[in-house]
């Protein structure tokens, strides 16, 4: 065995063992034995499925399987498509909220209770609102307006407050802003500029631009006169064109000037408020950003586009998909080291959640043409894929909604969708 | 996330044996904190300042003895004296701004957060949002689009009432009225009419900028010179008294334009009115009045208007009459005609009759399309001389499909394409049926474009290229025009032109759009060097692109003119001068998310609404909208227009065929103009009983239809055979 998976596992399992008779102990006397000894847990969470218009709902209960529970329709237009494409739950497990992106010509963002799957509130974002960040208090969604056809000009991130569904304010930032996250903290905001190969921070408190960092392989640092907007930056590193999402995919190289970065996301645990992870798309490289210090910590070469990521919640791993190599790597943050890469079921792959309690990792892939999408399921132990299910057309966004106790959470028999579909 | 039933327990579980927390867990275990603070320095009341004020200073402390909310603790301190803020207002309070100018917030417009006794207060943060098509807020600028009024949004962080828990937004709104570039001129059109005493003649005056656009929301006040000859109402309404020369004023901003005229004795005696006396529904009759004087002789140029009533007990209505004489009927019935000229009156019957063009639809054949959604169609003859239909496929399609309908009885599916994408919206083939064009949605890598097909082999087409280009955000629509090809490109929203010449080099060789904040853009047709471009809630544009007349060429368009309408979405627009030598502009708008529309699948808005508006096309630079054709339960899609009859992919109603021979008036839906109908669903679509008709096209005497969720219909229509009751 690798020592370090070894390592992690005994981090991970290792604590377990001494800790966990302690507690159990304790908490017999609070829970019936049987329901917290006998009964699998229930992951539960919702994909967006961008060319079908429909938001999935999924159970994996470890033994038994995936299975889509509920099958939401969003978007207005029956007979076009939307584009169901970012979804994020809210931290409290109330709520879940989807972008529709397409728009006509403005997207907007709809707002679900979380369970009964019911449609709370929508409003108007602007063109082809992409990833979403909520602060950990659940008050405020920053959604960006990713932007990504057409001529390119600066775009920004909008602010929504979310108990009433408004859009207070939008915060102008760079090019193809793309991949939204809020700190643990819940004091700063981190988006990408895939064509202005920046990223940038926003204070939550002054809703301002409060960091730009440059990202552009060899130049990487904070940027000081902070010019809003970030267009220049391509021309003033008279980079090449910068490719549109998952133009990586193709390239036969990666490129050496260019970062494109299509997500960044906080670290946790140790990490956390500390540094962030921006996923280098066409350079096929993850760096790891210090954000006091605002330089590059680490690097981890990836494989071919790099496109998502997810900090385990401790802080341990890092999973990334990559989305022109049809698998996700995965590795260990302390170790600084790919623990390994492993090939998800269909290509294009688009979006990953860890589950709360770090054992596994759910993935979407978008796949192509009229092939529908899947959702994979790894074992963060094992890592291997351990269940799969097709979804629907271009199975992209993906968060993860809640952990039950088999028999006593939230799913009601009636409240089943489809049923399983493949597996 | 985690929901457990006993959160204390559950928290304690994960952190121990996980070995961390998790977001769910941090965000569940115990109810919502407030953020931590960040500034802990007590403020100080400074002078109201513009938006965004930095952390506030010193005195705030006193306050915060005097409001317990502002002593919260955990709030940051611009939160705090949020807590003091009763009202955010604009300063100026009424914010004007003109088309094509900025004004620079916090310079020329300060935001200012007041207090409940109407005093500023300084050190909150005010968030401001505007996105409208009337006006837009860019780095700190508000500019002005479009004439009308658009809203300023203004929002503040205070503590919960409760004093604890996470911030609360206050919102608050302002109106933003975006006006016009100034009035330069007035004119007021000539009535053609003269003024008799005791007659009420409209007046209508335009306001022009210097620029020479017309300012249509300008407010215009009429006045009279002496109006003991004639008075003018606020609506532009001479009402003329006893003869004298009086003098009408419009103003608009001051701005004058003056119309003298000479109140008449009233010569008239007596009104003949005149025309048909037999019509059909939908017939627009045209009537004539002449006023003649006491010794019979004509008056010139007497002011006359007409009004219609029925003499139907059980209605009151079921016709029209328009001031310039014409006359429409919805039902049949005997009508009186009356015209009025100058308080004399003349009147006419008119007796109506059924249309009786119903006929009915007789499906031919079916090509069932079940395992995804259909879209646009195409019908032509191939090379080999054999008939062919292509249509696309939608929202997961990937693929064109090949029909031969040479026998229309057994659509055949000889061959697909199957191309990168999961929308193949549109399909076109070109006259000479030697190559076709598919458009591209949803490709994997995001970069769509067109693909070109070669169809040396109708049955079995190949792609000759595929191109890309700047139309990497799917390309909804194109039109083929000689060896051009235009493009409707839904990154840009704008018009691109390609040269298809050599169907294996395309290149990109013009482009034309509209400089609109919230354009959309949908459509495009082009008849005879005109381009007809539906452009969503900007209206249909015509643009000449060979016509000549306007100065335009195929790959530098000129525009001609553009409609608008209140209902907006205008996705589809066709031109067509029917046998009588009416020239009509047919322009179907395709609306969801009203309140109308009816719920599909339990959202609001899933459904559609929308309808066909004729607009007069006589004079291209002056479109007039004259009728309309309205199914009121459904939402118009595409239509074919041949041999005077419309076909009209109606979505849920199916597929509606409307005689639009003659002049056209009012609702073409109301007045028995609807031919025939079919419903397009089938047990066995992709959703089962459910019409969605998508496009149809008249060929070869057949009428080809697709429909979303069940493919291709050949449909056949009969004069409706009436069975006589025994």
């Amino acid at each position: 065995m690798d020592a370090g998976l070894a390592r992690r596992r005994a981090r991970i399992h290792g604590k377990a063992w001494w800790v966990c008779p302690a507690v159990l102990l304790a908490l017999s006397a609070l829970l019936p034995a049987p329901a917290l000894l006998a009964q699998p847990p229930e992951y539960r969470l919702y994909v967006a499925n961008e060319s079908s218009d429909l938001v999935s709902r999924v159970v994996f209960i470890p033994g038994e399987g995936l299975a889509v529970e509920k099958e939401i329709p969003v978007g207005i237009m029956p007979a076009d498509n939307d584009g169901a494409h970012g979804l994020s739950v809210s931290p409290d497990g109330s709520y879940w909220y989807v972008t529709i992106a397409h728009g006509t010509p403005r997207g907007h963002l709809w707002k679900f209770h979380a369970g009964p799957d019911t449609l709370v509130g929508r409003t108007q974002l602007g063109l082809f609102p992409a990833t979403m960040g909520i602060t950990p208090d659940g008050q405020f969604l920053l959604a960006v307006n990713f932007n990504l056809h057409g001529d390119m000009v600066p775009s920004d991130v909008s602010v929504v407050y979310t108990p009433d569904m408004i859009e207070v304010t939008r915060v102008r930032t760079c090019l193809m802003p793309h991949g939204s996250r809020v700190g643990v903290g819940g004091s700063k905001h981190y988006s990408a500029c895939m064509h202005s190969d920046r990223l940038v921070e926003i204070d939550l408190e002054t809703f301002e631009v409060s960091a730009r960092f440059d990202v552009t392989p060899g130049m990487e640092g904070l940027e000081r006169a902070a010019g809003e907007g970030g267009e220049h930056a391509g021309a003033g590193h008279g980079a090449v064109a910068r490719g549109a999402e998952g133009r990586a995919a193709t390239a036969a190289g990666g490129d050496a000037r260019v970062c494109s970065p299509t997500w960044v996301e906080p670290g946790a645990g140790a990490g956390a408020d500390r540094v962030v992870y921006v996923a280098c798309n066409r350079n096929r490289e993850i760096l790891e950003i210090d954000t006091e210090r605002w330089e590059v910590s680490r690097r981890f070469a990836t494989g071919m586009a790099p496109y998502n990521l997810e900090v385990t919640a401790g802080g341990e791993l890092l999973i990334a998909t990559l989305k022109g190599e049809q698998a996700v790597a995965v590795f260990d943050l302390e170790m600084g080291k790919e623990l390994a890469r492993i090939a998800t079921t269909r290509p294009v792959t688009h979006g990953v959640v860890a589950s709360p309690d770090g054992r596994y990792a759910f993935v979407s892939n978008e796949s192509a043409g009229s092939v529908r999408g899947t959702l994979d399921v790894i074992d963060l132990d094992a890592l291997l894929v351990v269940d799969s299910i097709e979804l629907q057309h271009q199975s992209g966004g993906i968060d993860f909604h809640s952990v039950t106790p088999a028999g006593g959470g939230t799913r009601q028999d009636g409240d089943r969708g489809p049923g399983p579909r493949n597996g | 996330m985690i929901r457990p039933s006993a959160p204390a327990v559950l928290t304690l579980l994960v952190t121990a044996c996980g070995g961390g927390t998790s977001r769910a867990t941090i965000s569940t275990a115990a109810p919502p904190t407030p953020p931590p603070a960040t500034d802990t320095t007590p403020p100080a009341e400074q002078p109201a300042t513009p938006v965004t004020q930095p952390a506030p200073p010193a005195d705030t402390a006193a306050a915060a003895v005097r409001d317990p909310a502002l002593a919260a603790r955990g709030y940051t301190a611009a939160v705090r004296i949020g807590a003091r803020v009763a009202d955010v207002r604009p300063d100026p309070e009424v914010v004007e701004v003109q088309v094509g100018d900025s004004l620079a917030v916090g310079e020329d417009v300060k935001i200012v957060a007041y207090d409940a006794n109407g005093e500023p207060v300084s050190g909150v943060r005010i968030l401001t949002s505007l996105d409208s098509r009337l006006a837009v807020m860019e780095e700190g600028f508000l500019r002005g689009v479009a004439e009308g009024e658009a809203e300023l949004r203004m929002a503040i962080r205070a503590p919960p009432a409760s004093g604890t828990g996470p911030p609360e937004v206050r919102t608050f709104s302002a109106p933003v009225r975006v006006v016009g570039r100034p009035v330069a001129t007035v004119e007021i059109d000539d009535p053609g009419v003269r003024f008799f005493a005791g007659s009420v003649v409209g007046l209508n005056a335009r306001a022009f900028t210097a620029g020479g656009s017309e300012r249509r929301r300008v407010e215009m006040e009429w006045t009279s010179n002496r109006v003991r000859f004639a008075t003018v109402d606020p609506r532009g309404f001479v009402h003329a008294l006893v003869p004298g020369e009086v003098t009408i004023t419009a103003r608009a901003e001051g701005i004058e334009a003056a119309l003298t005229l000479e109140v008449e004795a009233n010569p008239v005696a007596a009104v003949e009115v005149s025309g048909a006396s037999r019509a059909r529904t939908g017939d627009v009759v045209r009537f004539t009045a002449v006023s003649r004087d006491a010794s019979g002789a004509e008056v010139a140029g007497a002011p006359t208007d007409f009004s219609v009533t029925s003499f139907a007990e059980r209605t009151n209505s079921g016709a029209s009459v328009y001031q310039d004489g014409a006359f429409v009927a919805e039902r049949p019935g005997l009508y009186r005609v009356v015209a009025n000229a100058a308080g004399r009156t003349g009147q006419a019957l008119v007796e109506v009759v059924e249309r009786g063009v119903e006929h009915d639809a007789i499906v031919v054949g079916r090509g069932l399309v079940a395992d995804r959604p259909s879209s646009d169609l195409w019908a032509f003859t191939g090379a080999d001389g054999r008939d062919y239909v292509y249509t696309g496929t939608h929202l997961g399609g990937q693929r064109m499909l090949v029909w031969d309908v040479t026998n229309p009885a057994t659509p055949v599916l000889t061959d697909f394409v199957e191309v990168d994408a999961r929308v193949v919206n549109d399909v076109k083939v070109n006259p000479e049926g030697t190559l076709a064009v598919i458009t591209r949605e949803g490709a994997r890598d995001r970069r769509n474009g067109i693909v070109v097909l070669d169809l040396a082999d109708p049955a079995h087409p190949a792609i000759a290229s595929t191109y890309i280009g700047d139309l990497t955000g799917g390309v909804h629509n194109v039109f083929f025009a000689g060896d051009i090809l235009y493009a409707i490109h839904n990154g840009t929203f704008d018009v691109h032109i390609l040269n298809i010449s050599d169907p294996g080099r395309v290149v990109e060789v013009g482009r034309w759009g509209i400089d609109s904040p919230g354009k959309y853009l949908h459509d495009i047709w082009v008849v005879d060097g005109l381009a007809y471009v539906s452009y969503w809630n900007d209206g249909v544009y015509i643009l000449d692109v060979g016509d000549g007349r306007w100065g335009g060429l195929p790959a530098v368009p000129v525009e001609v003119s553009h409609y608008a309408y209140p209902e907006g979405n205008t996705h589809f627009a066709v031109p067509y001068t029917n046998a009588d030598g009416h020239r009509y502009l047919f322009v179907g708008d395709e609306i969801f998310d009203c309140e109308d529309c009816v719920s599909r699948n339990g959202h609001p808005g899933d459904g559609s609404r929308g309808f066909v508006h004729i607009l007069d096309l006589e004079d291209p630079e002056n479109l007039r909208e004259v009728a309309r054709y309205e199914v009121p339960e459904a939402g118009a899609h595409n239509l074919w227009i041949e041999d005077d009859r419309m076909y009209v992919a109606y979505y849920q109603a199916g597929l509606r065929v409307v005689d639009i021979s003659g002049e056209l008036r009012g609702d073409l839906y109301r007045q028995g103009r609807e031919m025939a109908w079919l419903p397009t669903g089938t047990p066995d679509g992709v959703v089962p009983n459910s019409p969605m008709a998508w496009g149809p096209q008249l060929f070869k005497g057949n009428i080809f239809v697709s429909d979303l969720n069940s493919g291709l219909w050949v449909v056949r229509l009969e004069p409706r055979r009436k069975v006589p009751v025994s």
